[in-house]
């Protein structure tokens, strides 16, 4: 019946995963969204499409990229080495990395189309009444897209909840370090421990259904008081 | 003059290339059909749009300067931008564009609040009043019409203590009923306010009434610029903008003759009756609209006319309209002038030519309201 002590460990772990991964991908998904909501390049297309692609990418594809370039020998591994870092691979931080990029697409499009919805008016207005940089950001376009912000953070969440063939790849399986809860789940029914196994698959699908009734019902909510 | 532009800069197929100067004070009006680059040039003034070439200066202030290439680029020395919540400029888009996350007091303090604090308390309380929004204060915008929304958007553009305020077609948005209920608002801001105002629209009424400078375009080149009664007595000018014929008296009102429910408006020499306005008051100055379908001529004077208004006057050209069966007449009565829409059989009978003396009929004079 209890969960023993390396699965607490693993949820701790992907919930700890998830929030960070999370954090960055707003951070990082911000101007890019901005960017491929308001420019005319040509190379828009190209952006949107590599964005797009951990969609449609077996994670196992991105995954073994990943640990070529994140390990000692790769050119981004063998860079931090030589700075008197650690290579990425087999290391949270090289799951951060995974999880980011896989992730991407759940954070960037629900701001992409935020910011489109939103248009350049509400901008130019806080503008011409004295608003700029941070305050302009804070003040009116954070609450002006604020449902895209949670759609992307719930959404961005949730994803790398149930990341696996990435953190297999790139993480492999270190109780601890890289052992995500659903590494965990295919280690207990490899083992033959369907009760644990139980355990972890029934909560992770009923925190991933919550999460997703929590988008959907904030998606309905906002839309009946928009202007208009 | 305050404010100095001249500017060029490539939109799509065409080629806006304007220069003018506007006033330190009143409203000027940048007038001219749809398309024709208004609001582009709004948008450059305010620093929201950049310039290909050119310059835009307010008061000494340099805030735009483009040798060569675009206006915002950075390097090269010679091309700077002052960006634009520097530029203290208020900004009345077309539709209210109001913030809905906030409320309608929130909206009004946005701009307010981010002026470097000397903003008084009462100012809100004040302009609230002026512009009739009081009682919709705590109210969230999505709860108002498009009327209201559109004055809780120049109250908040105001509040930001705007060195000149722009103004792009604030009554576009809006219904003929919501369009008169503005006006007046519009009008006591033109008296009350003590900075230069920037009007663009494509409706010759709203900009004969709130107008004091008039910078008339098309396709992204000036015609004209001027006062208004200036450019107003130029009929042929406006012509491009307008369908009708017409011109605008600017006179004052003389007489109120209540028993004949008449008001008489002196213009210079001339005297026209209208029907009574009831809230003037005796040497208020007012602009009538005559239509030039709604004038005749007569060789005579005719005594036994029912018309009240009847002017003489001199033909100072013919011209063809675009209706082959009409003639324009051009008139001067006295320093004023007018156009008559006349056929061109009644021209050939009467024997109408330039330099004939005639009485001009005026059926209807509309004030501008």
């Amino acid at each position: 019946m209890n969960l023993a002590n390396p699965d607490l460990v693993a949820l701790w772990l992907t919930l700890k995963l998830a929030g960070i991964s999370t954090l960055i991908l707003l951070l990082l998904g911000t101007p890019l969204a901005w960017w491929l909501a308001h420019t005319r390049s040509r190379a828009k297309v190209a952006v949107e499409a590599l964005v797009a692609l951990p969609l449609v990418l077996p994670p196992t594809v991105l995954g073994f990229y990943l640990l070529i370039s994140l390990g000692p020998q790769g050119p981004i591994g063998s860079t931090l080495e030589s700075l008197g870092l650690s290579a990425l691979s087999f290391s949270f931080a090289g799951l951060v990395v995974g999880s980011v990029i896989y992730s991407l697409p759940f954070v960037v499009q629900p701001l992409h189309y935020a910011f489109a919805e939103m248009g350049a008016r509400p901008v130019e207005v806080a503008r011409t009444l004295g608003a700029h940089g941070k305050d302009l950001f804070v003040s009116v376009v954070l609450p002006q897209s604020r449902r895209g912000y949670l759609t992307a953070a719930v959404l961005g969440f949730a994803h790398t909840l149930g990341e696996f063939g990435v953190v297999l790849m790139i993480g492999g399986n270190i109780p601890g370090e890289t052992q995500v809860l659903s590494i965990a789940i295919y280690d207990h029914v490899a083992a033959l421990e369907y009760g644990q196994a139980h355990w972890l698959s029934g909560g992770l699908l009923l925190l991933s259904f919550c999460l997703l009734i929590f988008v959907y019902s904030i998606n309905r909510r906002f839309d009946l008081v928009k202007p208009r | 003059m305050s404010l100095k532009i001249s500017i060029q800069k490539q939109l799509g197929d065409f080629y806006l290339d304007v220069a003018f100067e506007a006033p330190a004070s009143g409203v000027t009006a940048i007038f001219g059909p749809s398309g024709c680059g208004k609001t582009s040039l709004l948008r450059a003034i305010a620093g929201l749009a950049s310039i290909d070439t050119g310059s835009i200066s307010f008061q000494g202030e340099v805030w735009d300067q483009a040798e060569n290439g675009r206006g915002k680029g950075k390097g090269k020395g010679k091309s700077k931008s002052r960006p634009v919540h520097q530029r203290g400029v208020g900004y009345v888009f077309q539709e209210p564009s109001l913030f809905s996350h906030l409320s309608v007091r929130a909206n009004l303090e946005y701009g307010q609040k981010r002026q470097g604090g000397e903003s008084e308390p009462t100012a809100i309380t004040e302009l609230a009043a002026l512009l009739g929004i009081q009682h919709l204060l705590d109210r969230g915008v999505q709860d108002l019409s498009g009327g209201e929304q559109q004055r809780v958007a120049i109250g908040r553009a105001l509040l930001a203590n705007p060195k000149i305020l722009l103004m792009d077609e604030p009554l576009a948005s809006l219904d003929a009923e919501r369009k008169r209920e503005l006006l007046p608002y519009l009008d006591r801001l033109h008296r009350n306010l003590g900075i230069p105002i920037l009007y663009v629209s494509h409706a010759l009424d709203e900009i004969v009434r709130l107008a004091d400078h008039l910078v008339l375009m098309e396709q992204g080149a000036i015609i004209a610029s001027g006062p208004i009664m200036e450019i107003l007595q130029d009929s042929s000018l406006l012509e491009v903008a307008v369908d009708e014929p017409f011109t605008v008296l600017e006179g004052k009102v003389a007489v109120q003759e209540s028993q004949h429910h008449l008001t008489e408006i002196r213009c210079k020499e001339l005297s026209i009756r209208i029907p009574l306005m009831k809230d003037a008051e005796v040497g208020q100055m007012v602009r009538l609209k005559l239509a030039a379908k709604d004038i005749s001529l007569n060789l005579e004077h005719a005594k036994s006319s029912s018309i009240l208004n009847i002017l003489e006057a001199e033909i100072v050209a013919l011209e063809r309209s675009a209706n082959p069966a009409q003639n324009i007449v051009r008139l001067r009565a006295g320093e004023a002038r007018l156009s008559a829409l006349i056929s061109q059989l009644s021209c050939e009978k009467l024997g109408l030519e330039k330099g004939l003396k005639v009485f001009a009929q005026i059926k209807a004079a509309s004030l501008i309201q």
